[in-house]
């Protein structure tokens, strides 16, 4: 049968997992489950500022996981929260790195931030993340479904929506999906931001 | 499909949606995806993660699992195997 960790979630009647539980079902990860955390990893980490890399970024997530700072709980599958930690992590480093360049423009006196992710983004914000996106299409221009797919989804369209809107059929989406997750999983994954 | 206009277009909203999808597309992935997506690569998966099972490793070393690594009837198994050999 086959087992699958992603799918692994703590009981829901358990208190906070201690490090040495969280310790024992990383340890536990099957080589898919390992791949699946990789690509996350690369997923949030790309073209982050600083030279920090995916495993930096996959490291601190299961350090803070570890010791409790960011607590696992119950009922939510290990890989999709360490997803979310490694989220949280990365946008941590992209507001420092706003901040920093903020400081460094204002000549020390910071302008009043207030919630960052509310505020209108910056022309620097807005550069890196055309980027991004580019570098995402990039990583599935030779498919052409795939492309489409990218498009609806970067709409917030769902998919019948996408499906309406491009005119594919159930089929060429679902083939499409499995050839993006593949893309997506596939080691090299080099796909930074230039 | 309707081209949007370029003044609309919001490059930080998009990229939020954009790895939002991503990554439920990687959670969703099935056992048999994973390995296929490296034998078209071909990569070897056990080489593949290896840096990962590594970071793990030194990430949880100090939490050992207090349970023995080895059942005790195999102890006693090979201490008995042991015996037999001198």
């Amino acid at each position: 049968m086959e087992r699958s960790t992603v799918r692994i979630r703590r009981r829901v009647d358990a208190s906070d997992a201690p490090g040495r539980d969280i310790a024992r079902a990383l340890r536990s990860l099957s080589n898919a489950d390992l791949a699946r955390l990789k690509a996350l990893a690369r997923l949030w980490s790309r073209g982050l500022p600083g030279g920090l890399g995916w495993t930096d970024i996959l490291n601190e997530a299961i350090v803070r996981t570890l010791n409790g700072v960011r607590p696992w709980p119950p009922d939510v599958p290990l890989l999709a929260f360490l997803s979310g930690v490694m989220r949280s992590i990365c946008d941590e480093h992209w507001r420092r790195a706003r901040r920093e360049l903020a400081w460094v423009v204002h000549d020390g006196d910071l302008p009043d931030g207030g919630d960052d992710a509310a505020a209108p983004p910056d022309a620097e914000r807005v550069l890196a993340a055309a980027q991004a996106v580019a570098a995402i299409h990039r990583l599935f221009s030779a498919d052409a479904v795939a492309l489409k797919i990218l498009t609806g989804l970067a709409e917030g369209l769902t998919a019948s929506e996408i499906c309406r809107a491009y005119g594919l059929s159930e089929r060429e989406y679902d083939s499409a999906r499995k050839r993006m997750r593949r893309t997506l999983l596939r080691g090299g994954l080099s796909w930074s931001v230039p | 499909m309707k081209e949007r206009p370029m003044r609309k277009w919001q490059p930080p909203a998009e990229l939020r949606r954009l790895l939002g999808a991503l990554d439920a597309e990687i959670l969703a992935a099935t056992d048999a995806d994973v390995e296929q997506a490296h034998s078209d690569a071909g990569r070897v998966l056990t080489a593949a993660v290896r840096d990962v099972r590594t970071l793990i490793a030194a990430a949880t070393a100090g939490l050992d699992d207090p349970e023995p690594t080895i059942a005790l009837i195999d102890a006693l198994g090979r201490r008995e195997a042991c015996f037999r050999q001198h």
